[in-house]
């Protein structure tokens, strides 16, 4: 009691007791406040990171085989690398694990280790073996996430049918891209939530929707076929100093597309370094003049509307005049007295120009659009155009148009609108719609995509006239293009390039058509070759390609020689 | 301080006391809670372990069905890499080369033989096979057939038929065969 303190003393003590707790309170205060309200994005995505888990399940891409059910284009996973580098306690051991293993600089994975952002992406596209091992290690703090892949096991086999698929999971021309959402499937997604060793914690909060894969399709494309026409025309392209080419190989009676090639081509599995022009499929989205080809539309509309036969005769002086343009023959020549077939077999302009003026405008164009110029065929494959074709009425068109159209200048198609069109006179005058998808397959089901009548285009009668009309022609017209053993009905085609302001004076575009056995044919080709440099002619050019692919085409199919077969039969 | 509050408990336990609260009444409440609290930690003790055993088993299960999900993760990624390298393997350019390897070469030329019987649509042998059955087999007593003799004849005369048509085949090819230029077989040499 003697050391009694002053009365002012404790009173200080509280003071300074009170500011220090009041210090301390101020501070856990900021830091609640730095916590909850300055870092809470950044705090709360950790905390996600380390305890939620989510993921999206890309569903696998549907399978496209051919018609033999040879793969020609799957999924394939690989990996996605990522890290979390707040929850990695050593990044320069785990850079030396994973440095060989990604083929990456040991420093920038460093780097991005040490970044200390919420998220960095390692690697991607990581091949699946690799991906497994550091899959295997349970590193905390590394994803390790697979990402399915589109591989087309063939390489640039068929390349412009099948197309190519990104990295988004969607497909872009050809099949990829027509039959997109359904090889696509649907994606499914998991979420769970783990411990902070990265535990997968069952008894917590658990949903998992998996995904429904994509559909397989079965295409009506033979694989040995589309190879062996694709050799054919990288060989003819060489051979002749030609720019491009196209041959397309179909079934007439069902419209199945067993073969469709273009040069240059390009490599699915290697689309991001292809030049965008040459994902385009040039068979049915890039059109050209198909010069005499066409006449066997305008012979087929003059026989079927019974303005000619095949004997019908006329004179042929060299020119006749259209609308005041004058049409001549591709030789310059008048050849007198000849007849329907003849005009064929010696492809005259001026004979299908004079049956083109004997139909008139009206049957003549109206036979045209029954063969499906003008518009698309509604093939199954992406990226489809519908050609050029002026019709009278529509402002564009010129009377001359009605002579220079009937041996196929002055127009533009595509490559599958004529084989189309000729198709249908092979098929007795019925019009297939043409397709490359045979099956789709769901599992164990299986639908089957039945050929589809477009419309008759001309009569049977007519069909058999001009089938005859065009076995002649072959004949009579190229040796080129013949089988021995076998007829072959068909027609050449040389068409002129058109550029701004008329003709180029040396382009041309080579062409052929024709399909066997001629009684009852089993394939139709189309043989298309840009700008021959060495022989300008589709007799001299087209032809001998349609043969080559003609011969092997009978040993692929099985079709004996003519004699054996009506000895057979 | 102290004296004060003891006073004040005893006064409250004389208060309880006269309020009819005997020695023997608190012995059968202790009792009875006891028993109470007995029945309440037995019930508690279930309850625990039930949910325990529930938890346990949802846990096990749990693991189970994601071990599983991740199992068919796996094989699924192998069944792609495995159909991925059924179709390198059976790729056009492997399968020439391999065919080259064994001694294969394209045909210089191809020749067809006109086979004795053989239906000229893509139905063969079926149809071969249908004429033979029509031929062999009476309609009337066919139908008359138990079921297991029926398929047992049927496939009799399958069988018949094709090895009847296989032989034809053969020995026109054989003939066809020593007939050719040059042939081993037309020269003597078997």
């Amino acid at each position: 009691m003697s050391t009694e303190e002053p009365e002012g003393k404790p009173l200080r003590r509280i003071t300074f007791l009170s500011a220090v707790l009041f210090a301390f309170a101020l501070i856990n205060v900021g830091q609640l406040f730095r916590w909850q309200v300055l870092e809470y994005e950044y705090l709360l995505g950790l905390a996600k990171a380390e305890h939620d888990w989510y993921m999206e399940i890309t569903p696998l891409r549907g399978a496209i085989r051919d018609r033999n059910g040879h793969l020609l284009a799957l999924d394939i996973f690989e990996f996605e690398i990522t890290a979390a580098p707040p929850m990695i306690a050593n990044p320069e051991e785990l850079a030396d694990r994973l440095a060989p293993l990604l083929d990456r600089p040991r420093g920038e994975i460093l780097e991005l280790l040490k970044s200390g952002r919420p998220h960095v992406r390692l690697a991607r596209r990581v091949p699946q073996q690799i991906g497994e091992t550091i899959e295997s290690w349970g590193l905390r703090g590394i994803r390790v996430e697979p990402r399915p892949r589109r591989v087309c096991a063939e390489g640039s086999l068929a390349a412009h049918v099948l197309g190519f698929v990104n990295e988004t999971n969607n497909g872009y021309y050809g099949v990829e891209g027509y039959y997109n959402q359904i090889l696509k499937g649907t994606a499914g997604e998991g979420q769970g939530e783990r411990d902070p060793a990265g535990n997968y914690i069952p008894i917590g909060f658990h949903r998992l929707a998996p995904p429904r894969n994509g559909r397989d399709l079965i295409l009506t494309i033979d694989r040995t076929i589309q190879h062996m026409v694709e050799e054919e025309l990288e060989r003819a392209i060489a051979r002749y100093g030609a720019e491009s080419g196209t041959i397309i190989v179909m079934e007439p009676k069902t419209g199945s597309i067993l073969a469709m090639a273009s040069y240059p081509s390009y490599n699915p599995n290697r689309f991001a370094e292809t030049p965008a022009e040459l994902f385009v499929n040039p068979s049915v989205s890039i059109h050209y003049e198909p010069g005499s080809v066409f006449k066997i539309v305008t012979m087929a509309a003059g026989l079927d509307a019974g303005v000619i036969t095949p004997q019908s005769t006329f004179y042929d002086s060299g020119s006749i005049e259209v609308g005041g343009r004058t049409i001549m023959n591709w030789d310059r020549r008048g050849h007198g007295l000849v007849t329907m077939t003849d005009v064929l077999a010696q492809s005259l302009n001026v004979g299908a120009a004079y049956v083109s003026t004997t139909l008139g405008r009206e049957r003549f164009y109206t036979y045209v659009r029954r063969f499906g110029f003008g518009r698309i065929t509604e093939v199954d494959l992406a990226g489809e155009g519908p050609g050029r074709l002026r019709l009278p009425g529509d402002g564009e068109w010129h009377e001359s148009d009605l002579g220079t159209n009937s041996f196929g200048q002055g127009l533009a198609v595509t490559p599958l609108q004529m084989i189309t069109a000729v198709a249908a006179v092979a098929n007795d005058g019925l019009m297939m719609k043409p397709h490359v998808v045979e099956k789709i397959v769901d599992g164990d089901h299986v639908t089957t995509i039945q050929p589809t009548a477009v419309r008759r285009v001309i009569f049977p009668q007519t069909a058999e006239q001009l089938t005859r009309m065009l076995v002649e022609a072959v004949q009579e017209e190229t040796d080129l293009a013949a089988v021995p053993g076998y007829k072959i009905a068909g027609k050449t085609g040389t068409a002129q390039v058109p550029i701004p302001g008329g003709y180029h004076p040396t382009w041309t575009i080579a062409s052929f058509i024709g399909y066997a056995p001629p009684e009852d044919p089993a394939f139709i080709v189309l043989v298309k070759i840009d700008k021959p440099s060495v022989e300008p002619w589709g007799s001299k050019v087209a032809a001998p390609v349609f043969k080559t692919v003609a011969e092997q085409l009978f040993i692929l199919l099985g079709i004996p020689p003519d004699d054996v077969r009506v000895a057979g039969g | 301080m102290i004296t004060g509050q003891s006073g004040a408990l005893s006064q409250r336990l004389k208060r309880d006391s006269a309020g009819g609260l005997t020695e023997k009444g608190i012995g059968s409440l202790d009792a009875k809670t006891a028993i109470g609290f007995l029945l309440i930690i037995i019930l508690v003790s279930l309850l625990g372990w039930l949910y325990l055993t529930q938890a346990s088993q949802v846990t096990t299960t749990g693991y189970r069905i994601y071990e599983l999900e991740r199992e068919r993760t796996r094989l699924q990624r192998e069944n792609a890499r495995l159909m991925l390298e059924i179709a390198e393997l059976e790729r056009l350019e492997n399968v020439e080369a391999r065919a080259r390897q064994l001694g294969f070469v394209p045909p210089e030329r191809v020749e067809y033989l006109v086979v004795a019987d053989y239906p000229p649509d893509r139905s063969s042998p079926g149809a071969l096979v249908a004429t033979s059955l029509e031929e062999n087999l009476g309609s009337t007593s066919f139908q008359r057939e138990e079921a297991g003799n029926e398929a047992s004849r049927r496939d009799s005369v399958v069988a018949t038929a094709l090895a009847s048509w296989w032989e034809k085949l053969v020995s026109q090819f054989t003939t066809w065969v020593t007939l050719q230029p040059g042939s081993a077989m037309a020269e003597g040499t078997p």
